[in-house]
């Protein structure tokens, strides 16, 4: 240390950073600025080449030459492999056109078009399964799709398809979107608890009153008085609404049934049966239960809900996650004097976004995934995802007769979503908002703190507010508006 | 005031406590590794099981799957998105800390027409919601030419971050002016100044905004979602979302990504964890 030149200046002084000034500033030796400059950017220059390169390359195209088609799906993870063969089917089909897939996140795919849309640079295609085709078409998002559409593939939607598929797609007059699945819901159960509660599951309730009989049967209390197990707890209006002779249908004008005497009746009905357990119970009871959404983690499985409401998807689930559990499914029955045969369904769309530049490259692919071009071509998809096809001949075709063989539980939700009473949400300008609303009022009523006339007459007003609203924003008459005819709210 | 040290007795309770408080903060981590050891059948009680995931029968995994770390490799090009991520990583950091010190060292020690007024107006655009400027961004990254690279995911760093310049011009604010006027008077320039003097003594803040800005770009999940189309250029926050589908899904790869995921943050925490808290003290941005 004492051989240093500086150090007996340095230490002669009482701050260290003072020290360090003097000692770089006697250290100086380059002209102040450039040189340092240019150093820190060719250092940055070599480390961003560095790892520039070090990346990977862009993806290639596998047919440069064709028209690219871009398509954005939802169907991410283990799914997404589906989507991939659907693609290379599509190029294999055809020399014109090349599908280009990408996989967005369900959660944030709205975001990522509306950015898209908004920049000029949308996909030619994108997949939705969430209503929200009436919300996107009145906020001119969406492209009408008859100009693009033969008359063959109108009569065969008209004719082969699944009326709620054509409903779940049309808003206003126009098709918005082309059918690629649906998703409905029956009652899963599991026989192997309902006999151990004494019960004979060759003989399912045949009506809603018996089912929550069973349901009483099948429940469990620990010594403390809490729930261990929840033998049926219905949930979701809009499933229960049409067997009490109700549901969400859109009005002349433009409005939506809400708050009418069926509706009333059904979500009084899911709130009776919380107020029987009690809703502190419940809320306790529901806390300690997963999401549900994926298989592993849903409580059908774990026999905390011996008899679940639930879509269709579950059959693919349970075969590829839990095959050991024994389960069977039947149609949600009606209340006594309720309707028999009326239900509920959403519909998955492909369409096509303002701006996109392949418009026909873009139908071609959907009427290809679709079933309008070959609806057996449609059933090997169909039967490769465990998807509810919107065409009856896809449901027909070789190879999904042989999925129906080998899950021969998909069949109930066949069964139920072909009738002329299966609604889908109403595809109105105001859908998103509706859909969101609508959940939150039953969630107050299973959670006792609104009756179901309170809950209902308030949904009716807000959802009102939000039609009059947008009424306001926009042009009469437009789709925008949510008012047909002129007939504003 | 006479500081007496803790006798053992004490810091053995003082430690109890922490512990105990840490538990609720630990439990989703342990979670997570004890997940990414199971298979998937094991994860959610079965009818007969415990009923509480967070019970100790349920946390340890039996047999441990071990092989969840590696299917979950294969399973989406893990390293690929690493990669892509680390790239963002070291630019976003070495652009947004020179920039921001800069520009921090103008605010703080230059005097010019309009100072305070320009800082308050950089103060303003920290209130911005990102969604508001969301779109003309795109925008003009789009007439750019640039959409679909990584450019609009690093480019903005090299022009100052607010928050950054906000912290440091702080920091810089408490050396001496004593100091840097013997510094100028020596003949020093200011960018000497600035480079020998101020950035020396400024190690803890620049490192905790190196920290902020290491965290920001390892996690962020919009940015790659707006402007990537390209899956080789994923970048791992964006990437683990592929692990997930609605209605399926693999927890146990996921949660085996997610442990790989957080393991160099928490690595970089606790070797920085001094300086980084250090650089938060003297930059007054507690709490």
């Amino acid at each position: 240390m004492s051989e240093d030149p500086f150090y007996d200046e340095r230490s002669s002084r009482d701050s260290h950073t003072v020290r360090l000034a003097y000692v770089r500033l006697d250290e100086r030796r380059t002209p102040p600025f450039m040189p340092w400059l240019l150093r820190g950017l060719a250092a940055l220059t070599l480390i961003a080449a560095i790892t520039w390169f070090a990346l990977p390359a862009p993806m290639q195209r596998q047919f440069p030459e064709r028209l690219p088609v871009r398509l954005w799906h939802q169907w991410t993870g283990e799914r997404q492999p589906l989507i991939d063969a659907i693609v290379a089917a599509f190029n294999r089909s055809q020399e014109r056109y090349e599908v280009i897939a990408l996989a967005v996140p369900a959660v944030v795919s709205d975001q990522k078009l509306m950015l898209a849309i908004a920049g000029g640079e949308p996909p030619d295609v994108m997949t939705q399964w969430s209503p929200t085709v009436g919300s996107w078409a009145a906020d001119g998002l969406l492209q009408p799709l008859e100009d693009l559409l033969s008359a063959e593939d109108h009569r065969v939607l008209r004719e082969d398809g699944y009326p709620v598929a054509l409903k779940g797609a049309q808003c206003h007059g126009h098709l918005y979107g082309i059918p690629i699945g649906m998703n409905n819901f029956a009652c899963y159960f599991r026989p192997d608890l309902v006999r151990a509660a004494g019960l004979d599951p060759d003989h399912f309730p045949e009506s809603l009153e018996e089912l929550v009989a069973w349901g009483r049967k099948l429940d469990r209390v620990d010594a403390q008085g809490r729930l261990e197990r929840v033998g049926f707890l219905p949930s979701r209006l809009a499933v229960f609404a049409p067997l009490f002779g109700g549901g969400f249908k859109e009005r002349p004008d433009g409005g939506i049934t809400i708050d009418n005497e069926e509706n009333r009746r059904a979500l009084t009905f899911i709130g009776e049966v919380y107020r029987h357990y009690g809703y502190e119970r419940m809320i306790q009871f529901r806390a300690s239960l997963n999401s549900g959404s994926l298989a592993v983690e849903w409580p059908f499985v774990s026999g905390l809900y011996p008899i679940s409401v639930d879509g269709q998807w579950r059959v693919e689930q349970l075969a590829n996650y839990a095959p050991e559990v024994e389960y069977r499914t039947a149609p949600l029955p009606p209340p006594k004097g309720g309707r028999v045969n009326a239900g509920f369904a959403t519909v998955n769309l492909a369409f096509i976004p303002v701006g996109a530049k392949e418009r026909h490259g873009a139908m071609a692919f959907m009427r290809f995934w679709s079933g309008l071009q070959d609806p057996a071509i449609a059933g090997t998809f169909n039967a490769s995802g465990g998807w509810l096809p919107p065409l009856r001949t896809t449901v027909e075709s070789p190879d999904f007769q042989a999925f129906l063989k080998k899950n021969p539980q998909f069949r109930t939700f066949i069964t139920a979503v072909d009738g002329p009473d299966v609604e889908p949400v109403p595809p109105v300008a105001y859908q998103v908002f509706f859909t969101s609303r609508a959940w939150q009022a039953e969630d107050r009523v299973v959670r006792g703190d609104k009756s179901a006339e309170q809950a209902l007459k308030d949904l009716e007003a807000e959802v009102e507010r939000e039609r009059g609203r947008r009424s306001r924003l926009s042009r009469p008459g437009s789709p925008r508006s949510g008012a047909i005819n002129g007939v504003a709210p | 005031m006479k500081g007496t040290r803790p006798s053992t007795a004490q810091r053995l309770l003082t430690h109890a406590i922490l512990i105990i408080l840490a538990i609720p903060f630990l439990l989703p981590l342990i979670w997570m590794l004890s997940t990414s050891l199971k298979e998937d059948a094991q994860i959610f009680p079965r009818e007969g099981q415990t009923a509480s995931p967070f019970a100790i029968d349920n946390l340890i995994p039996s047999p441990v799957a071990w092989h969840n770390y590696s299917d979950a490799l294969v399973e989406v090009p893990f390293l690929t998105y690493l990669g892509n991520t680390a790239v963002l990583c070291v630019l976003n950091v070495v652009c947004a800390v020179l920039s921001s010190a800069v520009v921090a060292y103008g605010f703080a020690r230059l005097r010019f027409r309009f100072r305070e007024p320009l800082f308050v107006l950089l103060l303003m655009t920290m209130a911005l919601p990102a969604q508001v400027t969301m779109i003309p961004q795109f925008l003009l990254f789009r007439e750019l030419g640039w959409y679909g690279t990584f450019l609009p995911l690093i480019i903005p760093s090299c022009f100052g971050v607010p928050l950054f310049i906000f912290l440091m011009r702080q920091f810089f604010l408490t050396i001496p002016e004593e100091m840097i006027e013997s510094a100028r008077l020596e003949g020093a320039s200011e960018w000497q100044v600035f480079r020998q003097l101020v950035l020396p003594l400024s190690i803890p803040v620049l490192a905790t905004c190196a920290l902020f800005q290491f965290l920001g770009t390892w996690n962020d999940f919009v940015g790659p979602l707006i402007y990537l189309n390209d899956p080789n250029r994923y970048t791992l926050a964006y990437g683990l979302q592929q692990f997930l589908s609605e209605y399926g899904g693999r927890w146990s790869h996921l949660m085996a990504a997610s442990a790989m995921f957080i393991a160099p943050v928490l690595v970089l925490f606790f070797l920085t964890q001094r300086t980084f808290i250090q650089g938060i003290a003297t930059t007054g941005s507690k709490g």
